[in-house]
Formats: C-alpha cells, sequence, structure tokens
C-alpha cells in the first residue's frame, strides 16, 4: 500500500520500472552475504564409493543450504550419498543422490534444499558419494550455500 | 536440527505387499516430511502405493502412490506435522501394482525428522 501511495502520479511506465527494481531489491537482500563452498568428487567409471572431508571457511557463520550438482543426470539414478555436519548425521549412508539434485529445468536460485540451515564455525562437513557403476568418469559436486552473518 | 532417517523395503515380485516396521532415531522428536522413492520406474504408470503411519499405529497414516520418475525435477518432501512418541515406531506397506520395469526393486521411505 505505502509503494502505491509512493508511486502514485507517476508515469505508468516509470511506476513499472521502480515497482520492479523494488521487487529486485528485496530478493537481493534475501541473498546478502551468501557465498558458495564446493566439495567435488571426481568420479571414475563403474561403482565406486568416495569420501571427502571439508571445513568451512571462517569468514562463514551460516550454512543455509546444500545441493548435489553433476553433468549427466542420467548417472544420478542409483547412485547414493550420505552428509554429515559438525559429525551430527543429517542424511545417513545409503541415502539416494537424486533427493539432494535438482535437473536443468530447476532454476538455479531453486537449486538448494534448505535442510540444513545451522550456525557453522569452521565446521566440519563430511561427505561419501556412491556411484551407480556409470560407465565414463564425471565429477559430483556439493555445493554449500553459507551467509557470512 | 533437520536430519532423515529412511526405511528400505525390497519389492521381489509383481502384485506384493510387503509389510514393514521401523524404529525411528531416539533422538527424533518431530517428522515434518516424507519421501517415497524406488530404484526402478514405470515411463507412464504408478509404481507401487506406500502407506505409512507413526507412532505403532496411533499417528497419522500417509497414504501415497508412488509415482513415475520422481526425480524429475526436485525431489520435495509430502508435508506431514507428525510429533513422534519416545522411541517412536513407523509401520506400513508397499503394495505394487505390477508396474515395475525389472523385479525386485527396492522403495526407500524418507523421513524429515527434527531432534527438538
Amino acid at each position: 500500500m505505502e509503494n502505491q501511495n509512493y508511486l502514485r502520479g507517476l508515469d505508468a511506465e516509470v511506476a513499472n520500472e521502480l515497482t520492479s527494481k523494488m521487487i529486485l531489491a528485496i530478493d537481493r537482500s534475501k541473498y546478502e552475504n551468501t557465498e558458495l563452498e564446493m566439495i567435488e568428487i571426481s568420479v571414475a567409471a563403474g561403482t565406486t564409493a568416495y569420501a571427502a572431508s571439508h571445513t568451512t571457511a571462517p569468514r562463514h557463520k551460516r550454512i543455509v543450504g546444500i545441493a548435489l550438482s553433476i553433468g549427466d543426470e542420467a548417472v544420478i539414478e542409483g547412485a547414493t550419498m550420505s552428509v554429515n555436519i559438525d559429525s551430527k548425521e543429517v542424511f545417513p549412508a545409503g541415502t539416494e543422490a537424486k533427493l539432494l539434485f535438482a535437473s536443468t529445468s530447476v532454476p538455479p536460485n531453486q537449486k538448494f534444499y534448505t535442510y540444513v540451515d545451522r550456525e557453522i564455525n569452521q565446521t566440519k562437513v563430511d561427505v561419501t558419494f556412491t556411484s551407480n557403476g556409470f560407465s565414463a568418469a564425471y565429477k559430483a559436486t556439493f555445493y554449500l550455500l553459507c551467509q557470512n552473518k | 536440527m533437520i536430519f532423515f532417517h529412511f526405511t528400505s523395503v525390497s519389492v521381489t515380485a509383481s502384485g506384493q505387499i510387503v509389510r514393514f516396521t521401523d524404529k525411528l532415531p531416539a533422538k527424533a522428536k518431530y517428522c515434518s516430511g516424507v519421501f517415497m522413492s524406488a530404484n526402478t520406474h514405470h515411463h507412464t504408470k504408478a509404481l507401487a502405493n506406500v502407506s505409512v503411519v507413526f507412532n505403532a499405529g496411533s499417528g497419522q497414516t500417509i497414504n501415497q502412490m508412488l509415482t513415475v520418475k520422481d526425480s524429475s525435477k526436485k525431489a520435495e518432501p509430502l508435508i506431514v506435522m507428525q510429533p513422534l512418541d519416545e522411541n517412536a515406531t513407523v509401520k506400513g506397506f508397499v503394495k505394487d501394482y505390477g508396474n515395475a520395469a525389472a523385479y525386485p526393486y527396492v522403495v526407500k521411505i524418507y523421513y524429515k525428522l527434527k531432534d527438538e
């Protein structure tokens, strides 16, 4: 309502442009101080289990989301993973990797799963990934969405 | 803190009804979502009907059809709001529709849990 009062009397086109800029500004504030951390696993052909350990950067104070990215969607079927944050189990071993995976038809700002919202302070994040026996090598990357505040 | 637990159920034959009972982790106080997923699919038909009831039968029942390709976009849990008893159990069944591409296959039922 305040916005409508503020915009009253303006040319419709100018008002529309202002409104869209305001929406963008609100959207941006949601992602302010947000950065990504990556845990990259190089997966060889065949069924193989991998483990990786990662310590979050000192400047990051909160983890707000997690996502798994794999170049080829065909390899996700049958692959499993686990995620432990600060030695606490979030996803137990054997969890299907497709639960953390969003296809290319999902916009980038919606790809993250917000299950892991918690404070961090150089926290250890342990992941495992077991491939499904795909015939070629590929990279599986866990992305952590972190905030500085 | 949110964490996950899953029950694994193996379906070995077409039309089979498999009953299961599972104990949830002792620290789980609340269940806020349920996923269901299988390691096989059918291109056009539903795979199975999965029914889950919490707290040794006294909690709410979730009855959901396990559908075609569940990972086509982004897996999101079915939202439930279920306070859990101490040492809560979950029981239910998987009823196969005879549409799977191959048998046996494994259905995993994931619970989104909270420890507070």
